[in-house]
């Protein structure tokens, strides 16, 4: 008796911390990102739904290349290329972002499976320069646009462009560099 | 209220009727067993049953008076509230530790990366020696990449 008449208030106190917890992480997030300029999409209905698209045909390619179809998973990254992104303005940071995730998706497996679907390192050239697009410096720093931009180095150390491909290594590394310095501000591992 | 029926006899019946349950309830619910309550069915046999039933009760009941088995309840209780406040501890300790092996896989990964470009960058100065350019970013990329690995170990397996 005494244990059920003291238990009612004692699932509301375990309770509210984890609610005014959750309240909390979604304004620190929201904050967060507002801050970090990456919550400006002019329409994040269209972020939304492009992120939703390619949730699934990212899951649809991991899925193809597990089966060892490359093929296959060439032509579904291929197909969402050519598909309309948002600009930056529409899209916001994020939009880029997701964009950069597919093209570097893309760029990999061409380079690592040169003979499946192969095209020469000029078109694999003018993937990358398509992918980022004029304003990829303008990004926040992410982990996508690090990735696509080591790539194209190594498209472009291929085409025997070595002075471009260490520039593109050097702004890579940068971004990598920044984004761990962030991960260890936070709080020493 | 119907013929020669008096209110006050009527609430007699009543009040006795709320006593007697009152009185076996708190039997019930003090811990005695269900099984030794007389049957209302077995008129002849109900007094004698009554009192051993009543014997039986008083030598199956673990604690002397009530004030031994409220202590008990609430030791019980006590125990309860710790196990409690236990797990409420191991899950907050779980979450911290989620969020740090995510926290280190997203350094280890890094890490790798800029090692990753280090070595492409060392190996396009090996192809271009005596180039300040290239051997400048070698050296430095070796310095990124020898912090990284540093903050990477720093992580716990």
């Amino acid at each position: 008796m005494t244990v059920s008449r003291t238990n009612e208030p004692r699932r509301g106190r375990s309770l509210l911390p984890v609610v005014l917890g959750m309240m909390l992480g979604a304004l620190a997030m929201l904050v967060g990102l507002a801050q970090a300029g990456r919550l400006s999409p002019r329409k994040p209905e269209v972020v939304v739904a492009l992120g939703q698209l390619l949730e699934a045909e990212h899951r649809r390619v991991s899925l193809l290349v597990e089966r060892g179809d490359i093929a296959g998973a060439i032509e579904v990254l291929e197909a969402l290329r050519k598909q309309p992104w948002p600009d930056r303005e529409t899209g916001g940071d994020v939009g880029k972002q997701l964009r950069h995730d597919v093209y570097g998706r893309l760029l990999r497996l061409r380079l690592d499976h040169p003979k499946v679907l192969p095209v020469g390192p000029a078109a694999l050239l003018e993937l990358a320069d398509e992918g980022l697009g004029s304003d990829a410096l303008d990004v926040d720093t992410n982990p996508f646009t690090a990735r696509l931009t080591a790539l194209r180095g190594e498209v472009l150390e291929q085409l025997d462009r070595d002075d471009d491909a260490l520039t593109a290594y050097e702004a890579a590394l940068e971004m990598n560099r920044v984004l761990l310095e962030r991960e260890l501000q936070e709080s020493p591992p | 209220m119907s013929g020669g029926e008096r209110p006050g006899a009527r609430w007699g019946a009543c009040l006795l009727a709320l006593m007697l349950g009152a009185c076996s309830a708190t039997k019930v619910h003090d811990g005695a067993p269900a099984s030794v309550a007389p049957s209302p069915t077995r008129d002849g046999e109900g007094e004698s049953m009554k009192a051993e039933a009543s014997e039986e009760a008083e030598a199956a009941w673990p604690g002397e008076d009530l004030d031994e088995l409220d202590a008990e309840v609430q030791q019980a209780w006590s125990e309860l509230e710790g196990l409690d406040q236990e797990r409420e501890k191991a899950s907050a300790a779980g979450k911290v530790d989620g969020s740090m092996a995510a926290r280190c896989e997203r350094i280890r990964g890094l890490a790798d990366q800029i090692c990753t470009l280090s070595q492409r960058m060392c190996g396009l100065a090996v192809e271009h020696p005596g180039q300040a350019r290239y051997a400048s970013a070698c050296v430095q990329s070796e310095d990124t990449c020898e912090r990284a690995r540093q903050a990477a170990e720093r992580c716990p397996e």
